[in-house]
Order: structure tokens, then C-alpha cells, then sequence
């Protein structure tokens, strides 16, 4: 990857950060870096494509990347490639926001504590802005919240709850040096390792929202043994007691479970000034550094929130992905639609990326070919992200007829049955006159 | 049919009336079988669907074992998850009735396109037979006596706490489905003995093969069925149909029984079959002096016959004492001894009599699980045996011996049920169809025909009296009625795996911690974990946390329970070594101290320590855990035996540091035994605010989950330290030594 950039800095050398702020947030598990890069032309030639790139510690756990001009987006492309909008003519700047993502930087070190131990991580970041481009200033700031520190690298300084890194003035393209901060950080590290939604609709009037969710505390791992009489006087902590998810407001029937039953702790409120509603989870048990838990929610939403259509063409629009909890991240994320039998000309569109894997077949309620599952399946999705996906397909609605019409000739059946079984008769004997019967 | 009303009418009408007849009776089955089902949905409403208590649990998952594997799979399943390190071959020690039956049907549903999961198949298993269980219930009444007795007895035996005790939804046990096997099994053989058809045997051996299938209690069925054929021939009315129907019954019944694998060849070798062979063998005796006898004439026969069949009966006797002596029979087993000879358990088999359901029925149970039947009851018997035929022998013999097996154990209180209800439903048809109609009966005319007719005052006087006595036998029914309801509400109710409290404002709390404990295990440990507990834990453990277990409530190895008892009733040294030789990885137990949960370990450590006793006799003394008093308490007067057992230490484990809302007042005060603790394990610094972080030392294992009340705690054992069991030899180390 770095050489790649320095490749790229060799035929682009005429492009020059003029300055460049950089503000790293290290005050949760996720390092989110906030940058503005003023950049020049120095070319002869208009460019219309500049390379981005990650920080040259953290490269590998970029997660999320994103930079605009103005308010505008910039489409970025697989290899972290900006183009914009119009091109930059010779001499002139342009000032970009770029806004990116990691996950794992913020590490916690040591990274086994006992349980009163408070959690300590480690950050390390590029002194350097890390570009292929040369840069003239640069300036950098880590947000940590705490306003001490176990240790620190020489080039930075301690401002508040922030530290501030030393400004750098003219640079080559690719230069780097370590930043690196030791500091208590409580805030809970949790990651969904593996979630799975599944949305299931029906043309009756529902679509059932269904999330499956793996989740583990990746902070510092727990040392020893748990004392449930400690923890009862501990106010603080790195363990994770409740988080907050953010269901649509017409959500409802919301069901919290997992593999042994209900889970009778959780709240419900309906927020209408936010258009939402707010489940507060508390897990079964408190969790720990290292220890993981697996739950499922539910809920039906009306079709008319997400369903929309032109004439047989329906198209299905939401949220790609639940919020979790507050800036939540799903390693591995598998998305299922289960549409109504009989769909075809299947298709989707979606701002991420997500992976079409082989169209399932499921039998539900009075099924008889079998449901469509569109699956994907994606990486490393965060709150950032804020995915929406749709789903269009081709349905004939005189189908929603068949269910009943199939349940209606089934009961029908049975009575015809049974009116014909019970005028049989069944006695191997001739067969009694009527008169004596009566008696 | 004799009113006078109905004589007049012409025979068109008269049909009519019978379909109206036809159709209340379906109405009233109908809505007797709703009623059944939706009074034992209490525990879903309230709580949720879900499995009950501890037996349940294993039977759902050998369902979902079966919906998941197959047939042959679930037959051939070796669960390595439970015994450890002995595992448990499932499909030969398992009654696969329920089994099968919850699996068929979420088969069936599935297939129709009802997707259905297991779990709910499971819950509702129970209530759904209930409904077949009033119907041939109706049946079976109707074949003995009457309509409307039958009716009564289907209405009685839907609501019966007794019998609701059993088959409320999520309660997934074998009695669930077996009482209806009995009662429908019963249905036939009285159809069969009263027309001594094949057929109907046939089906009753089927029926028969059903029970077999699905309980332990099927020996009940094949006990009962002899001796009603015996007690025939004792009264000389037994004949060929009987004859007939028994051995059709017997010979097929037996031969389907042996082809479920936990029975084998029990039908051969038990003594608990030895009853039905004998009076097989006797049937077959009789039926030949009969075949002599209409050769030979009457006379020469009559001493003959005696004789021989005395004989015969002697000798069939003594072959079977023989054969069990020389072990080709096995002898009764405990828990049948135990039923003759209430004492037994108690003395012989400690694991048999440390069950609760085990013990002998009090009075109030009596009333508690069935109200007024149990009044009214004697007089059923009595109408029988006043208006006795051959079919209505088996009703009297039914009734004594249920009536007796129900007083032994509390369990069997499950059997005494459905009798009851037919005998009290006799009685309450008998009362109503005596008082209900305005005209006197007609069998009361009959035999008061010498006496004057009644004058128009004296009519007048017997109807207002009719009507009192109609008023107060519905006053009865509707307080049984509510009895049934509050009962079932009360006490029968609860999934036992999530316990509820109420509030002082009324609102309810739910304590959840046997699931949360259990769902930790599940997500925190390793898959291959092995965790140590009492026997009444393991099903849970391995049906919730799918985690292996060493024991379980199939308590078929007493030894490995007693090493199990061993390891909690030592210190904890001789328990670590115990653990180490068994693999343990976690210890679990279930404390009840700070909320007051009384079914807790430390009250049932006791029963521990006598199984315990009983294999190891030379390490473990009942006598060493109690006071000097003779008493068993966990405060300063607990002997140090008991102190240091594992089952104190973890039980007690830094709960010495708890106070109960109040720094200054007692800590550690066990809410369950009403006692401050007497072994706190902390050093004192003199303040209580010192106090508060000093650690109470274990030391093979730590503390690795409790839960929000304390109720389940769960420790890890730890691994052998490098230095275990070196003695440093050298002199200069010798600070070193352990």
C-alpha cells in the first residue's frame, strides 16, 4: 500500500497540501479523525482525481472513509481515489473535509485488567499528515477526555483533554513518524462481531424487522474472578451494563429475546419530537472485557413506512442496518429479504458495500413454491455509514389471493371428507332394515 | 327416554331430540376441552412460553434432538453432554413417547405450512392432550356408567388441580400425554372385556403400546388389567369374552411394550410384569378346566378344578419366587419396594426419598388437589359397588388402589386423579338425575308402589326441597370451580426457572437469575466446559447453558451422585481433588441467602451429605455437619466440618461483607435460614469502612459469575499450580514448604 503511494506521489508530485488540520477523536473504542486539507495545484495540467490515504499506523483499520468540498460528497473509489467535481486548474486550491473511520486503533493496553482496574488504551498516529502529496503545515490534535495521561510521545503535548501534536512544516510525500498516547478510557468497547437482519415482508400490511446480534466487549480482557459484591458497589468501570437501539417510530410488537426465552429487562419509550423509538437493553448480565452475548430483536413496522409501488413494480427502501446502539459496528453483517412468493426481476440499490450472495428459498406460513430470500452479506459496517438499501421486484397482487383461497379449499376438503366418510357404510353384514334400527 | 312428555311425542320428534342431544353433548366436550386448554395457559400469559422446572427441560431437548437429527439419529443418540465423563445413551433409557408425539406434530403443522417452532409445539403439548384426556375421559364414564356421568367426569377431570399439576403449558413431561394413554387405554379395555371383541383389544393393546411409550407408569395399566381379571374369576363371573379380551390384550400389548428400547425384555424378567404373566398363565388354566368341564359334566369337574387351579397358582408362585431369587427375574425395584413399605426409601435409598414428589401425601394435598371430589368420592365407590357388574369391578379396584399408591406418594396423587373425577362425576350425575327432574324418579315409584300416593302438599314440599338440594350441590361445583382456578393460578403455575416477586405497590418483579446464570455459561466458556452441580441442576444446565454436566435428574447412577455429594461435603482441598479427577472446570450453586429463596443448596446439602455417606461411609458422617445440639445451622455453632465444606464456601463466599441496607446492622445475614452467618472468612480491622475491601480466601477455585441476586454463583476451578504437591526438601528452602 505505501508503495503504491509513493508511486502515485511520483506522477502526481505537482499537487501540494497547503494546510492541513487534523482532529483525531480517541475518546471512544473508535478513532474517528476529522481533517481539512487545502490542496494546490502546482501542475501544469488540471487534475480531477486526488488520492486520499489513511494514517500510516492505522491504515489496515480504516473502516470508513469519506471527504467533501463544500457540503458536496466526493465519490471515492476502492483505492481511496477522489474525484471531484471539477477539476482543479493549475494554481488553483481546493479545501476538503475528509472524515475517516478506524477500528482497533484505540487499544486497550495492558489488555488484561482486573475487574476494579480502570481501562487504559493506547492510540498511535501518524505525526505526519500521511499523504503521497508534499505538504507545507501541518498541525494535530488527539481528543482523549481525560485530562491525564500514563505516557506520552516527546512530539505531543497535553492541552486540556486533548493532545496536541507538534506542527509540521514542509514535508515529502509519505513521511512518518509515531504519535503515541497512553490514557484511561472507559467508554464501553462493544462490537457486534456478527449481525443478522432479516425483513420479511408481507403484502397483507407488515414488514417484520428481525435482528440477530452477536455482540462482545473487545476492551480489556477480565483478569481473575468476577465479584458480584464488588460490582454491586461499583459505580464506574469498563463494563457495559445497558446500551440504547433506535427503532422506527411505528415499530411495534418489539420482542427482546435470546436462545432460553425473554429477556425481562428492557425499556420502551416512543420519542415523537426525534421520529423514533428508543429501546433501552440491559443484556442478561453485566459485561466484562472479553465477554460476548447473543441476543434478538424484533419488531413489525406497517408496509406503507418502507413499501412503495408502481403498478406490479414494488420497491422496498430501508434501513440497511439497525442502530445498534450508539456509534455501533457490525464486523460481519448478513442481510436477508424475504419477499413474497412468486417475485421475480429482483434488484437492488444500496450507498455501501454489500455483497449479493445466492437467492435462498424459504417456506413460511401456507407456502407452496416457497419464498425469495435476497441475501447479502457486508464488512465492517458502522453507524457512519448510514446505509439504505433498496429492493425492487416485479409481484402480481392478485397473488395475495392465493393464501386464503389455498387455506379456504384446504378446510373445504376436509369437510368433504368427512361428509363423505360419514355416510359410509361400514358394516360387513347386510344391512339392517330401518325400522328395527329404531328401536 | 321414560318421561311421559317424550312418550306422546311420535318417533319423528324423538330423533329429533336425539340430534339436539348429539349436538349439546359436542358443544358441552367442546367447550369442556377449551376450557381444560386455556385454564393451563396461567404460566404463558404471566411469564411467557416457556419450559418449566427441570425434567421438561431434558425432554425438549431430546425433541429438538429428534426434530433436528431424525428418528434413527435420536434413537441412536449418545449425549456425551451429560454424566461426564460416563455419557448417556438416550434413545435406550428414554420413553420416546412425548418425544414423538411433539415431534410429529410440529412435523404435521409444518407440512400443512404452518411454520410452528418446537419450543411452542413442546409448551403447548401438555394442555392440548388435556383436551383428548376429557374426552376419553367421557368415554370411558360413559362405557361404565352414563351419559351425564361422563360429562361430569370430562368437566371434573379438565380442571382437577391434581391432574393440572402435570399439564400446564410448558410443563413438557411424559404424564403430560400419559394420562391420556391410561385413560384412553382403560376406555378400551372395558370396551373389549364388556364385548370380547379382538378388535377392541387389539386397539386397547395399541393404546396400551402408546402408554408404554410415553411413562414409567404404564406398569401401573399392566398390574390393574390382571387384577381385574383375577378378581372376576374370584367372583366367579368371570367368562370367555373376558377371556378373549385378556389374552388378545395381554399377548399383544406385552409384544409391542418389549419393542421400545428402555423396556426390553422387562415384560419377562421384572416382577413388576410377574402379576399379568401370572394371571395369563391362570386364564389359560381356567379356560381348560372350562373346556374339561363342558366335556366331563359339573360334577366330577368342581373339586378337579379347585385343585388344580390351586395348584397351579402354588406352583406359578413358586417358580416365579424361584426365578427371582435365582436372579433370572430381577427382583422389585426401589421405588416399588417404596411404595409397600413407606420406610424404605428413606432407609435404603436416600436419592429416592431426597425428592419432594417422593413423599408421603398429606390430607391437605388431598384437598388441595381435589376440593369436594375427594369427599364425594367414597359414595362413587359406593354407588359401584351397590350396582357392581363385571365392568364396574375394574372401577372399584382402580379406586382403592389409586386412592392407596396416592396416600404413599404425593407423585401418584397424578393417578388417584382421573378416578376420582369418574367416581365423583357418578355420584354428582346420580344426585342431579335424582333431583333435578320435577317428576319423582321412576325407580323410587317402582318400589314405593305399596305406599298411598303422595298428596298435592306433600309434592309441592319434595320440590322446593329438590330445588334446595340442586342449589347447594351447584353452590359445591361452583366453589370447586373456583378452587380449581385458584389453585392453578397459585401453585401450579410457575415455570420455577424464572421466579416472580410482588412489590408493596402490587407491581410484580421478575427474578431472572437461573436464566442469566445459565445464559453466561452459554456465551462465556468454553463449548467443552464441564460444570459441577447438584443433580437437580444438570437438566437445566444442559438445556439452557449446553454445557456438559456430571449429573442429572435421571438418577441412574448413584455413585457418581454420592462423589458428586462427596466433593461438596469436603473441604475444600479434598473437593479439589475430586474435581481434578472428574475434569471439572466450573462449580455451580444456587444460594438463596439474600432473597430468600428456600429451595436453595444449603437446604438441600443435607441430602447431599447422606448420599454421600451411604457410598463413602469411612469419609463423609451425617453427625459431623450438625451441632452438638443435633441441630443443622449455617451460624456460629456450625461444626467446622460444615464451615469448610465446598458447599459452605461457595454458598457463603464473601457474603459476610454484605449488609442488608443498614452499615451498622448485622452482616451477612442469610435471609433463607433467618441467621447471621457464622464463618465471614475476613479480617477484621476493627472499622467497617476498612473491612469493605478485604477478600475472604478460596483457594483451588475463584469466583467467576454470580447473578443480580446472588441466587446462582459459579466458580472456576482453577489449574494445578506448577508447585502443587512438591515438598522442598532442602533446608534452606524450607520456608517454601507448603
Amino acid at each position: 500500500m505505501r508503495l503504491y503511494c509513493l508511486l502515485l506521489a511520483l506522477i502526481s508530485a505537482n499537487l501540494v497540501n497547503e494546510k492541513v488540520t487534523r482532529v483525531f477523536d480517541a475518546t471512544t473504542q473508535l478513532l474517528k479523525t476529522s481533517a481539512s486539507v487545502q490542496i494546490r495545484n502546482d501542475g501544469k495540467a488540471s487534475v480531477s482525481v486526488i488520492q486520499l490515504s489513511a494514517d500510516a499506523f492505522n491504515a489496515d483499520k480504516l473502516i470508513f472513509l469519506d471527504a467533501k468540498v463544500g457540503n458536496k460528497k466526493l465519490k471515492i473509489d476502492g483505492n481511496l481515489k477522489a474525484s471531484l467535481s471539477s477539476p482543479l486548474e493549475p494554481g488553483q486550491t481546493v479545501t476538503l473535509e475528509i472524515e475517516e473511520i478506524y477500528h482497533g486503533s484505540v487499544k486497550p493496553f495492558p489488555t488484561e485488567i482486573k475487574q476494579a482496574d480502570k481501562q487504559l488504551v493506547l492510540v498511535e498516529v501518524n505525526l505526519y499528515y500521511t499523504s503521497p502529496y508534499k505538504t507545507e503545515t501541518s498541525t494535530a490534535k488527539i481528543n482523549i477526555g481525560t485530562k491525564k495521561t500514563e505516557s506520552l510521545s516527546k512530539t505531543g503535548k497535553l492541552e486540556g483533554s486533548a493532545v496536541k501534536l507538534e506542527e509540521k512544516k514542509d514535508f515529502e510525500g509519505g513521511s512518518s513518524q509515531k504519535s503515541r498516547v497512553h490514557f484511561e478510557n472507559n467508554s464501553p468497547f462493544l462490537v457486534a462481531e456478527r449481525l443478522e437482519r432479516e425483513v420479511e415482508v408481507s403484502h397483507w400490511g407488515n414488514v417484520a424487522v428481525t435482528d440477530k446480534v452477536w455482540v462482545k466487549h473487545t476492551g480489556a480482557t477480565l483478569k481473575g474472578s468476577f465479584s458480584r459484591f464488588d460490582f454491586q458497589r461499583q459505580d464506574i468501570g469498563p463494563f457495559i451494563t445497558e446500551w440504547t437501539m433506535i427503532l422506527p417510530l411505528v415499530a411495534k410488537d418489539v420482542y427482546y429475546r435470546d436462545l432460553i426465552g425473554n429477556i425481562s429487562t428492557s425499556a420502551l419509550r416512543q420519542d415523537y419530537r426525534a421520529d423514533e423509538t428508543v429501546l433501552e437493553l440491559t443484556p442478561r448480565f453485566p459485561m466484562f472485557g472479553g465477554w460476548r452475548n447473543h441476543y434478538t430483536i424484533g419488531y413489525n413496522v406497517p408496509s406503507a413506512t418502507y413499501l412503495s409501488s408502481d403498478a406490479s413494480k414494488y420497491q422496498l427502501k430501508v434501513p440497511a442496518t439497525p442502530e445498534l446502539y450508539n456509534e455501533f459496528i457490525i464486523e460481519n453483517y448478513f442481510l436477508k429479504f424475504v419477499l413474497p412468493e412468486g417475485v421475480t426481476d429482483v434488484d437492488f440499490k444500496t450507498n455501501f458495500e454489500l455483497e449479493r450472495k445466492p437467492d435462498e428459498s424459504r417456506y413460511t406460513f401456507l407456502d407452496t413454491t416457497g419464498r425469495t430470500v435476497v441475501v447479502f452479506e457486508g464488512k465492517d459496517v458502522s453507524f457512519k455509514h448510514a446505509a439504505k438499501i433498496a429492493v425492487t421486484y416485479n409481484w402480481n397482487s392478485i397473488l395475495i389471493f392465493k393464501e386464503p383461497l389455498l387455506a379456504i379449499s384446504g378446510w373445504a376438503v376436509f369437510f368433504l371428507v368427512l361428509l363423505f366418510f360419514a355416510r359410509m357404510d361400514y358394516s360387513i353384514s347386510a344391512p339392517v332394515s330401518a325400522d328395527k334400527k329404531k328401536n | 327416554m321414560s318421561n311421559p312428555a317424550t312418550q306422546i311425542v311420535d318417533l319423528k320428534s324423538q330423533a329429533s331430540v336425539k340430534a339436539i342431544k348429539t349436538l349439546l353433548t359436542i358443544i358441552i366436550l367442546t367447550s369442556i376441552c377449551i376450557l381444560g386448554f386455556s385454564s393451563r395457559l396461567f404460566a404463558v400469559i404471566r411469564f411467557e412460553s416457556i419450559i418449566h422446572e427441570f425434567d421438561p427441560w431434558f425432554n425438549f431437548r431430546a425433541t429438538k434432538r429428534l426434530t433436528e437429527h431424525g428418528f434413527y439419529e435420536f434413537l441412536n443418540w449418545f449425549d456425551e453432554r451429560a454424566w461426564y465423563p460416563l455419557g448417556r445413551i438416550v434413545g435406550g433409557t428414554v420413553y420416546p413417547g412425548l418425544m414423538l408425539t411433539a415431534g410429529l406434530m410440529h412435523s404435521l403443522s409444518n407440512f400443512l405450512g404452518f411454520s410452528v417452532l418446537i419450543k411452542d409445539v413442546c409448551v403447548f403439548t401438555a394442555p392440548l392432550f388435556s383436551g383428548l384426556t376429557a374426552l376419553s375421559t367421557y368415554l370411558l364414564t360413559k362405557e361404565l356408567w352414563s351419559e351425564g356421568a361422563g360429562l361430569f367426569s370430562a368437566a371434573f377431570i379438565s380442571i382437577a388441580p391434581g391432574y393440572i399439576s402435570r399439564s400446564v403449558a410448558g410443563s413438557y413431561d411424559n404424564e403430560g400425554i400419559a394420562i391420556f394413554a391410561l385413560q384412553f387405554t382403560y376406555f378400551l379395555w372395558i370396551k373389549a372385556m364388556k364385548s370380547g371383541s379382538i378388535m377392541w383389544a387389539t386397539f386397547c393393546a395399541l393404546s396400551y403400546f402408546y402408554m408404554v411409550s410415553a411413562w414409567g407408569g404404564y406398569v401401573y395399566i399392566i398390574n390393574i388389567i390382571p387384577l381385574h381379571i383375577f378378581v372376576l374369576i374370584l367372583i366367579g363371573r368371570f367368562n370367555l369374552r373376558h377371556y378373549t379380551a385378556y389374552t388378545t390384550f395381554y399377548t399383544i400389548g406385552q409384544l409391542c411394550a418389549m419393542n421400545i428400547p428402555f423396556v426390553g425384555f422387562q415384560p419377562i424378567r421384572t416382577s413388576e410384569h410377574m402379576a399379568s404373566f401370572g394371571v395369563f398363565g391362570f386364564v389359560q388354566v381356567i379356560a381348560f378346566f372350562g373346556y374339561l368341564k363342558h366335556n366331563l359334566g359339573q360334577q366330577k369337574m368342581k373339586r378337579l378344578f379347585w385343585i388344580f387351579s390351586l395348584l397351579v397358582f402354588a406352583l406359578g408362585l413358586a417358580a416365579i419366587i424361584f426365578l427371582t431369587a435365582s436372579g433370572i427375574v430381577a427382583p422389585w425395584s426401589g421405588r416399588f419396594y417404596s411404595l409397600w413399605d413407606t420406610g424404605y426409601a428413606r432407609i435404603h435409598i436416600p436419592i429416592i426419598s431426597s425428592v419432594s414428589e417422593h413423599q408421603p401425601t398429606t390430607w391437605t394435598s388431598f384437598f388441595f388437589d381435589l376440593h369436594v371430589l375427594v369427599a364425594v368420592f367414597p359414595a362413587g365407590l359406593w354407588l359401584c359397588v351397590q350396582q357392581y357388574d363385571d365392568a364396574r369391578v375394574f372401577l372399584i379396584i382402580y379406586g382403592v388402589f389409586s386412592a392407596y399408591f396416592a396416600g404413599v406418594m404425593v407423585r401418584l396423587m397424578l393417578t388417584l386423579t382421573p378416578i376420582v373425577c369418574i367416581l365423583a362425576a357418578i355420584v354428582f350425575s346420580e344426585l342431579f338425575n335424582r333431583y333435578v327432574s320435577s317428576s319423582p324418579p321412576p325407580a323410587e315409584s317402582e318400589e314405593d308402589e305399596s305406599s298411598p300416593n303422595p298428596t298435592e302438599e306433600e309434592l309441592a314440599v319434595a320440590n322446593q326441597l329438590r330445588s334446595i338440594v340442586c342449589i347447594l350441590l351447584v353452590m359445591i361445583l361452583f366453589m370447586f370451580g373456583t378452587h380449581c382456578t385458584w389453585v392453578t393460578s397459585n401453585a401450579y403455575s410457575s415455570p420455577s426457572v424464572v421466579l416472580s416477586t410482588q412489590n408493596r405497590d402490587g407491581s410484580r418483579n421478575i427474578l431472572d437469575d437461573f436464566r442469566e446464570a445459565y445464559y453466561w455459561l452459554r456465551t462465556n466458556t468454553p463449548d467443552d466446559a464441564r460444570v459441577m452441580s447438584w443433580w437437580d441442576y444438570g437438566y437445566q444446565i444442559a438445556g439452557m447453558a449446553d454445557r456438559s454436566t456430571l449429573v442429572d435428574n435421571n438418577t441412574w447412577n448413584n455413585t457418581h451422585i454420592a462423589m458428586v455429594g462427596k466433593a461438596m461435603a469436603s473441604n475444600e482441598d479434598k473437593a479439589y481433588e475430586i474435581m481434578q479427577e472428574l475434569n471439572v472446570d466450573y462449580v455451580l450453586v444456587i444460594f438463596g441467602g439474600v432473597i430468600g429463596y428456600s429451595g436453595d443448596d444449603i437446604n438441600k446439602f443435607l441430602w447431599m451429605v447422606r448420599i454421600a455417606e451411604g457410598e463413602h461411609p469411612d469419609e463423609i458422617k451425617e453427625s459431623n455437619y450438625f451441632t452438638p445440639q443435633g441441630e443443622y445451622k449455617v451460624d456460629s455453632t456450625a461444626p467446622k466440618t460444615f464451615t469448610e465444606s465446598l458447599m459452605y464456601k461457595t454458598s457463603f463466599y464473601r457474603f459476610g461483607e454484605v449488609d442488608h441496607g443498614d452499615i451498622n446492622g448485622p452482616h451477612g445475614f442469610d435471609r433463607t435460614r433467618n441467621t447471621e452467618i457464622g464463618v465471614k472468612d475476613i479480617k477484621v480491622r476493627g472499622f467497617y469502612l476498612l473491612i469493605s475491601h478485604t477478600i475472604s480466601k478460596l483457594k483451588h477455585i475463584e469466583e467467576a459469575f454470580t447473578t443480580e441476586n446472588w441466587l446462582v454463583r459459579i466458580y472456576k476451578v482453577k489449574p494445578r499450580k506448577n508447585s502443587d504437591g512438591l515438598i522442598f526438601q532442602n533446608i534452606k528452602s524450607k520456608k517454601f514448604k507448603r
